[in-house]
């Protein structure tokens, strides 16, 4: 069978993978899989090479862009990456930081402030647990190695923020172990984690307090969805429905397998106890496709992006969004 | 910025192949075996040629149904295959010498949470399964051996006078075509479910007291009166992993005794591509910024490998399942499977 070739970068997700394996096939298309392991790497190459007919991307960036003249891209509701990011909140011991509000007044690292994750990550400081980010002094810069961007404002925004970029030849890791930052947020787990003493999450036990906010707002923090070039659809519009399909068909697939009942389809040893969660908390699907299921939490995420000053106001997501999925 | 996991090197593709050192047979050309597993991560990387054992082309037949993949080994439809541990211990007391095992694991599972009760029989505990009726899969289950050791040791309950009654907890009908009651050297009583009901069926219409076993009763979560027994059974599993530090085995490995003694090097080789393949399998569990699988609480889970399981929760080699191993050994002896109890060692090939 021969289709309409096509590009797609990805992570190797789980509920992406069966498109690479060929155990789902999208209707018309050849899909050609190139695998990533670090995300910023798609985004940038998508972002200005329009390197791939379509990719995971980030949707912050896209929630700031969508409107703009000559935007390159339309997008599926399909996120194939969320995450709870209170896990993702580390803090030096010595700092005295022993809840949220502690980070007033503090340096607190982040990777590249405009980041989703550091987006639901202040949002959720600020919202949830109150904390004045006008009162953190922030520093950015690369978690593993030295580098990230070097200005001392944040581009884009519409209003100034200042940051401190990393001391030359200093990582966020490092300076999060020896003090020189007070906490540190954005979407990598710092390599001192599990290594220095020093290095402990801001939130012990980060999955309760998670599950208990989830419970009540329903909001699973998104972080990328599916971009397709705009002149590859335009071309050929039926593909959008296509992959679509074909997205939420492996996701379907991966879940299936996940339950399978004769062993552990993965080596987390409490699988089964987290399965139930999944039917319990997240009605059988973590996962979902389209903008309606995820409305609550893309609606959240333009309301933070409103106060972090990145956007003027929050869209209606439909506009965000091919028509798919018979939505 | 360069791609960096978390917390150790994560080596990911183009990795040569595993390397064990081990006396091999020069051989012109690659020899095909057929390997029959269920399809786990910790296994992916030999279908998806990931990971190559030198000298070795392995055929992989993926069947997500345990007993018919040891049946169809039975038969000798493979040449190695994912193999139930009661069968490998009692080939191993009674001297049947088909097949050889190695010491790989690729089934482990805590099953507190896979023993469910109706609410109306008045069973809150343990104890209160004595003499009653109760659902299993099949005898020989090894889940349902390590459920009523567990049961029996750790919860004191006397099962001697239990009536257990075998069938498909999902389906009339037994489990498999090939489920045959072996003869149990401990007096058992065991009935047959009856014809045109399943298990779940059973327990629902207050017939069954309780089920054991592997397989999640379908009325779990729809019938209010299906509960589990431990209703908190991860931490249950939890502390019993804490205590005894046996993280129970359900299967294990095993090869023709004829190809392996014909080309005795392929153990080792065997042996270090399963152990690559968990090795990548745990380092593709790792996320770094995303969730490699949909589990909303991954991070809580890596968190507790790293501190349970010293970031292996699925070890391979005698060594560190030894205890695991014996007690399942004294599990099956004492519930009449056994008559002779073999040793850890000599159920299994040396790997190197």
């Amino acid at each position: 069978m021969s289709g309409l070739p096509l590009t797609y970068a990805g992570v190797m997700y789980d509920r992406t993978a069966p498109l690479a394996t060929g155990a789902v096939k999208p209707r018309g298309i050849d899909l050609n899989y190139l695998e990533f392991d670090y995300p910023p790497h798609i985004f940038n190459k998508m972002e200005h090479e329009l390197g791939f007919d379509t990719s995971e991307f980030g949707i912050s960036t896209h929630i700031q862009k969508w409107a703009e003249k000559d935007y390159p891209f339309v997008f599926l509701p399909i996120f194939p990456s969320k995450v709870f990011r209170r896990s993702y909140m580390f803090v030096n011991r010595k700092s005295g930081i022993k809840s949220p509000k502690d980070l007033e007044g503090k340096r607190v690292g982040v990777p590249a402030w405009g980041q989703t994750a550091a987006i639901w990550q202040r949002g959720i400081l600020a919202n949830d647990h109150g904390v004045d980010m006008d009162k953190i002094h922030w520093v950015q810069g690369g978690v593993y190695e030295y580098g990230g961007p070097r200005g001392t404002t944040v581009r884009g925004l519409l209003k100034e923020q200042m940051v401190e970029p990393t001391p030359q030849g200093k990582t966020l890791s490092g300076m999060i172990a020896t003090g020189e930052i007070d906490a540190l947020i954005g979407a990598n787990i710092p390599d001192t984690f599990g290594k220095s003493p020093d290095v402990v999450r801001l939130f012990p036990d980060a999955r309760a307090v998670d599950r208990e906010h989830f419970k009540t707002s329903g909001v699973f923090p998104i972080m990328h969805a599916i971009a397709i070039r705009r002149d590859v659809w335009e071309r050929n519009k039926w593909i959008a429905e296509s992959l679509y399909e074909a997205f939420d068909a492996a996701k379907n697939y991966a879940l299936t397998k996940m339950k399978y009942p004769g062993s552990i389809r993965y080596m987390t040893p409490w699988i089964d106890d987290e399965l139930d969660e999944i039917e319990t908390l997240f009605a059988g699907d973590p996962w979902p496709s389209g903008v309606e299921s995820n409305r609550k939490t893309l609606d959240k995420l333009a309301e933070y992006m409103v106060q972090q000053h990145m956007i003027v106001k929050a869209p209606n997501m439909d506009d965000l969004f091919l028509k798919v999925g018979g939505h | 910025m360069a791609r960096k996991p978390r917390r150790k090197a994560a080596p990911k593709k183009k990795k040569a192949a595993p390397r064990v050192k081990a006396s091999r047979k020069k051989v012109s050309s690659a020899l095909r075996i057929k390997f029959g597993c269920g399809s786990y991560d910790r296994l992916e990387a030999l279908w998806t040629g990931a990971v190559k054992p030198k000298g070795l082309e392995i055929a992989v037949t993926r069947i997500d149904a345990p007993r018919q993949l040891f049946d169809l080994m039975d038969q000798g439809k493979f040449d190695v295959a994912e193999y139930g541990m009661t069968g490998l211990v009692i080939n191993a007391a009674t001297g049947d010498d088909r097949f050889v095992a190695i010491p790989v694991f690729p089934s482990k599972m805590f099953r507190h949470g896979y023993i469910y009760v109706n609410r109306r029989s008045g069973i809150s505990t343990p104890k209160d399964l004595a003499g009653r009726r109760i659902g299993v899969p099949t005898i020989t289950q090894t889940a349902a051996i390590w459920q009523r050791g567990q049961l029996a040791h750790d919860y004191g309950a006397d099962l001697s006078g239990v009536t257990w009654v075998t069938g498909a907890v999902d389906r009339p009908g037994p489990l498999g075509p090939g489920v045959v009651t072996p003869e149990l050297h401990v007096q058992t009583r065991i009935e047959r479910a009856p014809a045109g009901k399943s298990l779940d069926d059973l327990l629902a219409s207050g017939y069954l007291d309780a089920i054991i076993g592997a397989n999640r009763a379908p009325s779990l979560g729809h019938n209010p009166n299906i509960v589990r027994l431990f209703p908190d059974y991860a931490n249950e599993e939890r502390e019993y992993y804490r205590r005894t530090g046996i993280q129970p085995i359900m299967h294990g490995v095993v090869i023709k005794r004829r190809l392996y003694e014909k080309n005795p090097w392929i153990v080792a080789e065997l042996y270090g591509a399963f152990q690559e393949a968990k090795t990548r399998a745990l380092e593709h569990l790792r996320p770094w910024g995303a969730q490699p699988i949909m589990l909303p609480w991954m991070e809580a889970e890596l968190d507790e490998i790293d501190a349970l399981f010293g970031g292996d929760p699925c070890s391979y080699g005698i060594e560190p399942n030894r205890k695991t191993l014996a007690t399942l050994i004294d599990y099956m002896a004492e519930q009449g499977f056994i008559e002779t109890k073999p040793s850890v060692d000599e159920m299994f090939v040396a790997v190197d």
